[in-house]
């Protein structure tokens, strides 16, 4: 496919050489017309071929919608502020469904401590609740604030942090993650009129991710504590 | 003395028709233009990104817009290329005036922004569909439906007919005299140094008269406004070829 990316552009070079060499060459001879007639024909119907076909090459949206987004410069409002602010003061059941990413349990945990290791450096922000009983569970709730480009929510391409539980380690990691989109927009004429602009106002979200955590009571918690953000 | 009579209806409809037919490499050359504007197009008319955490983002733009700028550049040229002497010696197969050879060369001028409008409009989704599949993208919709094609389309063509008509204009002052090829461009290049070099702080007078059209928002104004104008160069430029003496 990147081959043909390459090469593609020097089809194109070489298609408008003869083309331009037909044009200038046979001139103004009688071929000429049938030549244009035909050229103009199978362009035209190309156009309209591709006008048609067009949303069969285009992603299928599926879970890619549309949203409005808030002004950016509103920080209290924003969804990174607002997820911070509830995960920090323990507000979980306040928190939009639609930031949850994941949600998993380890049960039976006996051991009498545990260590987390959450990734530092590209990680998520890690949270950690005690609960009041001991259920011997250890709960787990992956939030992100979702990926948002240009108002299209990507949100459901975002895969969740792995949070692994070996003996008394749990260990947190992101997954590294590469998007390359192509957004097709209106041409210019009808931007003028629609209001849109292509080059200015980019709205993103760029997909921040959080871990949250519920240890049960009398779990001693060891390791790094400083990167955990402890509930009271 | 010829005992046949022709009205200036039919003068003009024999006239556009055989132009249609004589001026058919244009349409060529718009094919040849708009392909161009597709192969700079491929790489996208915009980029941006961001990376933060373990994501990274890179997102690619495409639309129509280069291509609708060559066309424009395509409908400039045409205009002012059927007012050179070898195109206007077409007229004179038939029993004509300057008049009706105008007439017909705005029909033919309208009909060329007719189908340049089309295939601008169109030849946004070939983009669309090259760059699905032949770079490593996910392509995603932002435009609208069959209403913006509509649109595009109208203003496409009030946009093209509006810059034929001043290429038709500029082309009309140099049959009358060849000064006209040094004074338009000194003119325009003298009035963005001009305003650059002067004190008060104003744009270039081009530049506000381009905005006067690409910042109206409403359609039914803009076209208005694209409509004046243009009778207004096309009347402009009829009225100086009727002055021409016969077959100068």
């Amino acid at each position: 496919m990147m081959l043909l990316g390459a090469v593609l552009p020097i089809v194109f070079v070489i298609l408008f050489g003869l083309f331009f060499f037909i044009t200038v060459k046979i001139g103004k001879k009688y071929l000429t017309i049938k030549i244009t007639h035909w050229l103009l024909l199978v362009y035209v119907g190309v156009l309209v071929l591709a006008s048609v076909t067009v949303p069969l090459f285009a992603q299928e949206h599926g879970n890619i919608k549309s949203v409005q987004e808030k002004d950016d410069h509103d920080e209290m409002n924003d969804p990174y502020s607002q997820l911070y602010s509830k995960l920090s003061n323990g507000e979980v059941a306040e928190i939009d469904s639609s930031y949850l990413q994941e949600e998993r349990n380890f049960e039976h945990y006996s051991n009498k401590s545990i260590s987390i290791v959450p990734n530092t450096i590209n990680g998520p922000q890690v949270f950690v609740e005690r609960k009041e009983k001991a259920d011997a569970t250890i709960e787990v709730a992956i939030y992100s604030t979702g990926l948002v480009v240009d108002e299209l929510d990507f949100s459901s391409l975002l895969k969740p942090s792995e949070v692994e539980l070996t003996d008394n380690i749990l260990t947190i990691n992101s997954i590294y993650q590469e998007f390359n989109f192509a957004i097709a927009g209106n041409g210019y004429p009808v931007r003028q009129f629609t209001g849109e602009t292509m080059f200015e106002h980019h709205s993103f979200r760029s997909g921040d991710s959080f871990v949250y955590l519920r240890i049960p009571s009398g779990i001693e918690i060891e390791g790094n504590i400083d990167a955990l953000q402890l509930i009271n | 003395m010829s005992l046949t009579t022709t009205s200036l209806v039919e003068t003009v409809k024999n006239q556009y028709f055989y132009k249609l037919k004589a001026n058919i490499d244009s349409f060529s050359s718009l094919v040849g233009i708009q392909s161009l504007a597709m192969l700079f197009s491929l790489g996208g008319v915009g980029s941006s990104g961001f990376s933060g955490g373990d994501i990274s983002v890179n997102i690619k733009y495409y639309s129509s817009d280069m291509i609708f700028v060559f066309t424009m550049i395509w409908a400039f040229i045409t205009a002012i290329t059927i007012t050179t002497k070898p195109y206007r010696n077409y007229d004179f197969t038939f029993v004509t005036n300057r008049l009706s050879s105008s007439l017909a060369n705005v029909l033919f001028l309208g009909s060329a922004g007719l189908l340049g409008a089309i295939t601008s409009v169109l030849s946004g989704n070939l983009l669309q569909i090259i760059s699905a599949l032949f770079m490593d993208e996910q392509l995603y919709h932002l435009s609208g439906g069959s209403s913006h094609y509509i649109l595009g389309i109208l203003t496409t063509f009030f946009y093209l007919f509006l810059i034929s008509s001043i290429g038709y204009f500029i082309g009309t002052l140099v049959q009358i005299s060849k000064v006209f090829v040094v004074i338009i461009p000194v003119l325009f290049i003298g009035t963005l140094f001009f305003q650059a070099f002067s004190l008060k702080e104003k744009e270039p007078f081009f530049w506000n008269m381009i905005q006067f059209y690409t910042t109206e928002t409403t359609v039914s104004l803009f076209i208005l406004k694209a409509v004046l104008t243009t009778v207004a160069f096309f009347t402009l430029a009829t009225s100086v070829l009727n002055r021409l003496e016969v077959k100068r």
